[in-house]
């Protein structure tokens, strides 16, 4: 019985660690998407800031 | 009465070593053809078991029957059971082959030399040599045309792209081939495996082979050859996927070599044939994908 | 915007407890339902989960075959996203088949490994699966490294038939189909179908990602033009 449990905690500890890998790239990706969207609206008060400005 | 039915039979076998009692009272049937396995703890008498019933031991009391006949009276009746024991008999200084041919040489067996070819794996060796030493060949398939630029010159010739993956194809199993001109008979010295009966058969196998290797080489290598580490990658790559083949064609060679041409031969030969023509067609519809964007 | 955030995990919710819920049911089934098998007792019951990953370790290698192959007829890069996931997940299942294979075999053979036919095509899947993946890292570009893949993953697929038929056509001692009460096929088939549920949520998942990976690497490539 122990080898299969062993099975059993081996494969959820390989899932587990796969979905935990899908985790920290969804967290570089939100992050990467945050930076894009600060730029975005940096970008956006400058052009405002010109549009007001002229 | 004594009964025939069976090929070991033990009646109230019993055996005792210095007072202990290791063996009690043991009635035991086996069939010819039956499997039977012994297992236990150490220290619960299946040795001693197994030696009375060899009649290497003299049981305390009960009796021992091969095929109805009893072994340590009858010298006779021993000739009907075989026994393996503990030691493998074999002669550690010599190597695999040199036993096995001193054994078929002691049995009179004939074609001592072929037979034991057929049993070791000289095919496999063979055809991983043939594999790694042709992988640099193909590597540089199309390292030429990288350097001048000249693939794209060929792309533009008014054929399909599949053309020039044939005629690469062509020249990668001519260089296998050459290559095998060399390589095979210094296997053959090396490892003094025999040559085949008939040398013939050897040369569809190991043209089927070429092909099969070839064809996912040179697709490969058109993948590859702009990498970096494209070599490297090229011979991870390619090993597996080349696996079928090999494995076809060492069998193949294996039965070729043992003079062997019956059913099996003839299956490995189209499992050969067939990946070989599966590979080709992959390669000629997959090579315009691989060069074109 | 944060509206369509909410639904959508939402529905991510439901999708997980069910995957969720479809393994813990199998997990029971596994160890409290189906029945103990006789020469074996226990370790038997390994195989299901065996079984059902390397089923599913085939089938990923023929969904990335076949959505390479659309890639190259529709050079459409959603196909590619497919297709890689599917190999990620397929090469997971792979590894898991070999290593519940082996825990099984050092009961059942008392060997971890051993050279037979089924273990070693089963091997040469897994090279497959890593040279993908590992062929892939070494590429830039998105729709080169999308042709590689496609390539790669069809003339890896024609291996997968060799692997089937392995049992069949050489000796060896892996099992070949052995009879199983109906309850014992029935645990099976349920065990199957719970982990391919449980993938199929991480491959749509995983593509999903692939596909915001590669927008944000094009919003980036575009930002960072002057």
């Amino acid at each position: 019985m122990g080898t299969a449990v062993a099975a059993y905690v081996v494969v959820w500890l390989f899932v587990t660690g796969f979905v935990g890998w899908l985790g920290i790239r969804q967290n570089q990706l939100d992050s990467r998407l945050a930076e894009l969207e600060s730029r975005f609206a940096a970008a956006t008060r400058k052009r405002t800031a010109i549009a007001g400005a002229a | 009465m004594r009964s025939c039915e069976f090929a070991i039979e033990a009646r109230r076998l019993s055996k005792t070593f210095a007072g202990q009692v290791v063996l009690n009272n043991i009635d035991l049937a086996i069939s010819a053809g039956e499997a039977v396995a012994i297992i236990g703890p150490n220290g619960s008498g299946k040795t001693t078991l197994l030696r009375c019933l060899a009649s290497l031991l003299r049981p305390s009391s009960g009796e021992v029957f091969w095929f109805g006949k009893a072994p340590r009276t009858e010298s006779q009746a021993r000739r009907l059971v075989g026994t393996i024991g503990h030691e493998s008999g074999l002669y550690p200084h010599l190597t695999v082959r040199e036993n096995l041919l001193f054994a078929a040489r002691m049995c009179d067996v004939s074609e001592p030399s072929r037979r034991v070819a057929e049993l070791l794996a000289v095919g496999g060796l063979l055809w991983l040599a043939i594999f790694f030493a042709g992988i640099i060949a193909l590597d540089r398939s199309f390292a030429g045309e990288r350097e001048n630029g000249c693939l794209e010159g060929l792309l533009f010739y008014p054929v399909s792209a599949a053309a020039v993956y044939v005629a690469k194809l062509a020249v990668n199993v001519a260089a296998l081939t050459c290559l095998e001109c060399v390589l095979i008979p210094l296997f053959v010295v090396l490892s003094g495996t025999p040559l085949p009966t008939y040398p013939g058969s050897l040369v569809s196998v190991v043209l089927l082979g070429n092909l099969g290797i070839a064809a996912v080489g040179t697709l490969l290598s058109a993948l590859t050859s702009g990498m970096r580490h494209g070599t490297g990658f090229l011979a991870i790559l390619a090993l597996p996927l080349v696996v079928p083949v090999l494995l076809s064609a060492a069998e193949a060679t294996r039965l070729t070599i043992a003079g062997e041409f019956g059913a099996e031969w003839q299956r490995w030969l189209q499992l050969l044939g067939a990946f070989a023509v599966i590979f080709v067609t992959a390669g000629t519809v997959l090579f315009e994908f691989v060069v074109q964007e | 915007m944060p509206n369509a955030r909410a639904v959508h995990a939402g529905q991510k919710t439901i999708w997980a407890s069910l995957a969720g819920g479809l393994m813990s049911a199998a997990f029971v089934a596994i160890f409290f339902l189906a029945p103990t098998e006789q020469s074996m007792g226990a370790v038997q019951r390994i195989l299901y989960v065996h079984v059902s990953v390397a089923w599913l370790a085939l089938l990923g290698l023929v969904a990335s075959a076949a959505t390479g192959c659309v890639y190259l007829l529709r050079r459409d890069l959603i196909w590619d996203h497919w297709s890689q996931a599917a190999a990620e997940l397929g090469w997971l299942c792979a590894t898991l088949t070999l290593v519940t294979g082996s825990l099984w075999a050092s009961e059942a053979w008392n060997t971890w490994w051993t050279w037979d036919p089924r273990l070693t095509t089963a091997f040469v899947l897994w090279l497959i699966y890593s040279g993908y993946l590992l062929i892939r890292s070494n590429v830039e570009d998105p729709h080169a490294r999308a042709r590689v893949g496609a390539v790669v993953a069809i003339v890896g697929v024609l291996d997968v038939p060799l692997v089937v038929m392995a049992t069949r056509w050489f000796r060896g001692i892996h099992p070949v189909a052995p009879e199983m009460e109906p309850m014992m096929r029935g645990v099976l088939f349920f065990s199957a179908f719970s982990f391919a549920s449980f993938f199929g949520l991480l491959l749509f998942l995983r593509r999903k990602q692939l596909r915001q990976e590669s927008l944000i690497t094009a919003l980036e490539r575009a930002a960072a033009r002057p």
